[in-house]
């Protein structure tokens, strides 16, 4: 029986730091570690003592890349600690901000970190030389969703403009309708890029996931959902931490989730469209559907082209949003603080964002958790290089390498976003 | 046209963030300027037809606080990014000119600030380099409008 070790130092063209870790033995992998070592992030401490009216700036500093996750779980725990609820033109706009972050999320992902793997290219700039054109397109794709965030939030990255309540300003019909010719057109090259994404080579895998999602009567999630899973869950997300704990493990800085008395489970494009491709759109759902796509993938690999079914999902929502909005007469409702904890999940383009705040009478925060998707995610992503072990021992060590490399970035990890780790128990023996 | 005079730097990474201290001097007196973290807007610019001058932090350039004129070809080929945060100044410009065929010798300039390897966190300039603010400026911006 042979023995080898796949290490990986540096992961590449994830967000963040982290390494990898596999020891097969044989055809069996004993030990799966990925092992994130960005520095711990400390955000829930640092919301503590803050006002909860802080919490979508705050937050929204977690990342980057999806700061509008960041700031509608916010908005929204603490608008359920408050009382409050954000309905009408504000709750559109918001659902079209979202369309903008998983549109330029998704399609960096999918295009400049991921593409490469199945073609065979080390990088994104390899990839440019060979398929320009697609490049380009993809960055068309990419700005016509960064346009949306920079319009409703200020700006593209870190949004200032997302307030508890709402927003500091709404825009006029005629700021959100300049944004429509780049959207149709995006619309267009959104469902080209999928019909070439479908024809990439997809490793044969599969696996008995719990995929975890939000579920809305009558939208593709985004912000407002139950949380319902392939095994039987169906939760009002209120009762999230009596089914879902988070953990410490030794080898990283993120906490690891698991389902109360199950373990792993799966929260993702993946999830989200196994749940919800009944809610998709007639144009995103057929789009699935010529690329045969449906609810019964089990296939981690394919969350490529759920996330190019999202896309031209996202495209035509914001198009949708925007051809039908008339500005609210107030950009935000008026808050009145109280005492009281609050809870949101919604769709972060990674997976599900919970957030919870525990406020007194004044809405300072006293208590803070975010469960961000690449921590759920992280004992799931192990388990399956365990279950790869097979796949693996048949392979170069280099070939293993990159087939161990590109399942992680089936999840599209965002490693930073997740090591916000502190030690709970220590912190509240700290407190007074 | 005039060039548009990017800063590039993080301003929580001490003289790091001399480029854009560079940029908003330029900003207040009424030139256009752009800011970011890292170069992701340089490629948005070049896939246009807009002329740009970057102000950049450098390490390794002299002693902190020296204000020089770089090549493209001068930043090398360094290390990949390694995370989908960051595009480094030499990847976005061989991305423009792979993508759009940007001439970059005629489009680009350069203008660096030697500093120090940056310590950590921590905001504000050290003396040399906020004493190198105002002939970075002042080279950005002949740079900008001279040819």
């Amino acid at each position: 029986m042979t023995s080898r070790t796949i290490q990986v130092d540096v992961l590449a063209r994830v967000e963040g730091e982290g390494a990898l870790t596999l020891v097969l033995d044989g055809d069996t992998v004993v030990d799966a570690k990925l092992k994130l070592f960005e520095p711990p992030r400390l955000f829930e401490a640092m919301m503590r003592g803050r006002a909860c009216t802080e919490a979508p700036d705050i937050t929204a500093r977690i990342c980057g890349i999806c700061p509008v996750a960041y700031e509608m779980s916010a908005c929204h725990a603490v608008e359920d600690a408050l009382g409050v609820s954000v309905g009408g033109a504000l709750r559109e706009l918001r659902r079209l901000l979202y369309c903008g972050e998983w549109i330029e999320s998704h399609v960096l992902h999918m295009v400049m970190l991921h593409a490469p793997d199945f073609l065979g290219f080390p990088d994104a700039m390899a990839l440019a030389k060979q398929h320009p054109e697609r490049v380009r397109g993809s960055l068309r794709i990419k700005k016509a969703g960064n346009a949306i965030v920079a319009v409703l939030g200020g700006r593209e990255i870190h949004p200032v403009n997302i307030k508890v309540g709402g927003f500091y300003r709404v825009p006029s019909r005629t700021e959100l309708a300049q944004l429509l010719p780049d959207l149709r057109a995006a619309l267009d090259e959104a469902e080209d890029m999928l019909d070439w994404l479908a024809t990439f080579d997809i490793p044969a895998f599969e696996r008995d996931y719990e995929l975890v999602s939000l579920r809305h009567p009558t939208e593709y999630p985004m912000n407002e959902g139950r949380l319902v899973s392939t095994k039987g869950l169906d939760i009002d997300v209120h009762e999230f931490r009596a089914h879902i704990e988070e953990y410490q493990v030794a080898h990283s800085t993120a906490l690891q989730a698991r389902m109360v008395g199950r373990g792993s489970y799966q929260s993702g494009p993946l999830a989200r469209f196994v749940h919800n491709a009944d809610r998709l759109s007639p144009r995103a759902a057929a789009s699935a559907a010529r690329i045969g796509l449906d609810p019964t993938c089990r296939n981690p690999y394919r969350m490529l082209h759920v996330r190019g079914v999202e896309v031209i999902y996202a495209l035509g929502e914001a198009i949708r949003i925007i051809e039908s909005y008339a500005p609210p007469a107030d950009a935000s409702v008026p808050l009145v603080m109280r005492a009281g904890t609050g809870q949101a999940v919604t769709c972060a383009p990674r997976g599900i964002l919970y957030h919870r705040y525990v406020l007194d009478d004044a809405g300072i925060v006293h208590d803070a958790q975010i469960a961000p998707p690449t921590a759920q995610n992280q004992l799931g992503i192990e388990e399956d290089l365990l279950a790869m072990g097979p796949m693996l021992a048949t392979m170069s060590l280099e070939a293993a390498t990159r087939r161990a490399e590109h399942a992680i970035r089936n999840y599209d990890p965002c490693i930073s976003c997740s090591t916000h780790f502190l030690t709970l128990r220590f912190e509240q023996r700290g407190t007074p | 046209m005039t060039a548009v005079i990017i800063g590039i730097g993080q301003l929580a990474g001490g003289d790091d963030g001399v480029g854009i201290v560079v940029a908003r001097a330029l900003a207040a007196r009424g030139f256009e300027t752009r800011e970011s973290a890292d170069a992701s807007v340089v490629l948005s610019l070049l896939a246009g037809e807009r002329r740009v001058v970057l102000v950049d932090a450098v390490v390794g350039g002299g002693a902190p606080g020296s204000v020089l004129r770089l090549t493209a070809e001068a930043l090398g080929s360094g290390p990949r990014p390694l995370s989908s945060h960051g595009l480094g100044v030499a990847e976005a410009l061989e991305l423009a000119a792979t993508l759009y065929g940007t001439p970059i010798g005629e489009r680009v300039e350069i203008v660096g600030v030697a500093i120090a390897p940056p310590a950590g966190s921590v905001v504000g300039l050290s003396p040399a380099v906020a004493a190198a603010v105002e002939p970075a400026a002042a080279l950005a911006l002949a740079l900008a409008g001279a040819r």
